[in-house]
């Protein structure tokens, strides 16, 4: 997993309804919509309003937000959904 | 009905028939065109005036090819954007044809992969891919007196978020032929061709009122995912909005090319809609679920 810092494109227009916590992405550079869970706009939010914010720190933010142990389970799912966004260019390596 | 008058120029000059919101020149030296257009569109205004968004030309082959297996070559706005066809399937290219025009070219709406119905003010949004059923459910809905917009596209002005109509022949294909004759006893079918994947079809000729009322937008107030599956009991389920909007977003043939506007548009449509999917075998028992859905 890449460790940080990230950036986030402030040009993504994103989409909740309230019928469900997912959300709808559309990526301007892409074309693409995308279709994420609550947990993925969490980390893209907190990626968009910190500044150079690393993985470790990143994870640490989210288990906090959905009180969960940041234990295994968690670390796997969040860095599928990094990896994820990353590929989607929801979220970029701020090399 | 109309005057069919125009159509002698069919095949010098051309005609000008008008579909929904577009104006369309076509010229064709085939006998199969005229006849199709007497067929399945004697309720349109078709006049000898030359303006128009699309310029189609239907011509057949020269040389040996008029004699040996005819064939139909499209022409639009000056370029073949497909390899000639048999001459059998000319009148069918003439829908193929403004499918390609309007799927590649309108884009001041944001053009989606689906069917319209409508009745009381609300129009219902059919997408789904070829094959799920949604044309089926479509005709047998125009039938039981719901207005046509389309069964092709759904014509999403992104100003006004109301969806344009563009009442045109529907397109049926194998079992669903028979269902709607059966159906619609009365109406008016082209003869039944096999088309390159070797699918029967024909077209069914669209209701007067629906063609008459082509300039009259519809707001959606339904957006169905409809799947036939044989024997299937009826399953109207309500669908997040979120996966609603991603399905239409890959139902869409240019919401990415329109950019933000054209996400806003569809996105602004879902949130104004209710979304269901819908898998259903029974025609009748599936247009009355509509009806009350629709009303709820």
């Amino acid at each position: 997993m890449h460790d940080g810092p990230w950036r986030a494109p402030h040009d993504l227009v994103w989409t909740r309804y309230p019928d469900s916590e997912d959300w709808a992405v559309f990526n301007p550079q892409s074309g693409d919509v995308h279709l994420v869970t609550a947990s993925a706009y969490f980390l893209w939010q907190t990626i968009a309003t910190s500044h150079d914010i690393t993985t470790g720190k990143l994870l640490a933010a989210l288990a906090d937000h959905v009180q969960m142990p940041l234990e295994a389970d968690l670390i796997t799912a969040a860095d599928q959904t990094l990896q994820f966004m990353d590929r989607a260019g929801l979220i970029t390596p701020n090399i | 009905m109309r005057s069919l008058e125009p159509l002698s120029q069919l095949d010098t000059a051309g005609v000008q028939v008008s579909i929904g919101p577009f104006s369309v020149r076509l010229r064709s030296d085939i006998v199969g065109v005229r006849t199709y257009l007497e067929t399945v569109y004697t309720d349109f205004p078709i006049t000898s005036e030359t303006a128009a968004h699309f310029d189609i030309a239907i011509v057949s082959t020269a040389g040996w090819r008029q004699w040996m297996r005819p064939q139909a070559n499209l022409v639009v706005n000056g370029v073949r954007p497909f390899l000639p066809l048999p001459e059998d399937l000319s009148g069918a290219l003439f829908e193929w044809s403004l499918n390609w025009c309007v799927g590649d070219h309108a884009h001041r709406w944001v053009a989606i992969h689906a069917a319209v119905v409508e009745r009381d003010g609300q129009a219902v949004v059919l997408s789904g891919v070829s094959g799920a059923g949604k044309s089926t459910l479509c005709a047998a809905l125009v039938v039981a007196g719901w207005r046509l917009l389309s069964d092709e596209f759904a014509l999403v002005d992104p100003q006004s978020g109301l969806l344009s109509p563009l009442p045109r022949p529907v397109s049926l294909k194998n079992q669903s032929i028979s269902i709607l004759k059966q159906r619609n006893p009365s109406g008016v079918f082209t003869p039944e061709r096999i088309d390159i994947e070797g699918a029967t079809f024909v077209h069914m000729k669209p209701p007067l009122a629906s063609v008459r009322q082509a300039g009259e937008p519809a707001r959606p107030g339904m957006i169905v995912f409809p799947r036939w599956t044989r024997d299937a009991a009826t399953r109207l389920e309500p669908i997040p909005k979120a996966h609603a909007l991603m399905r239409l977003a890959h139902q869409s043939f240019n919401y990415n090319y329109l950019g933000v506007r054209g996400y806003e548009a569809i996105a602004g449509m879902v949130g104004r809609t209710d979304c269901y999917t819908l898998e259903y075998s029974d025609l009748d028992d599936v247009i009355g679920r509509l009806a009350s859905a629709r009303t709820r």
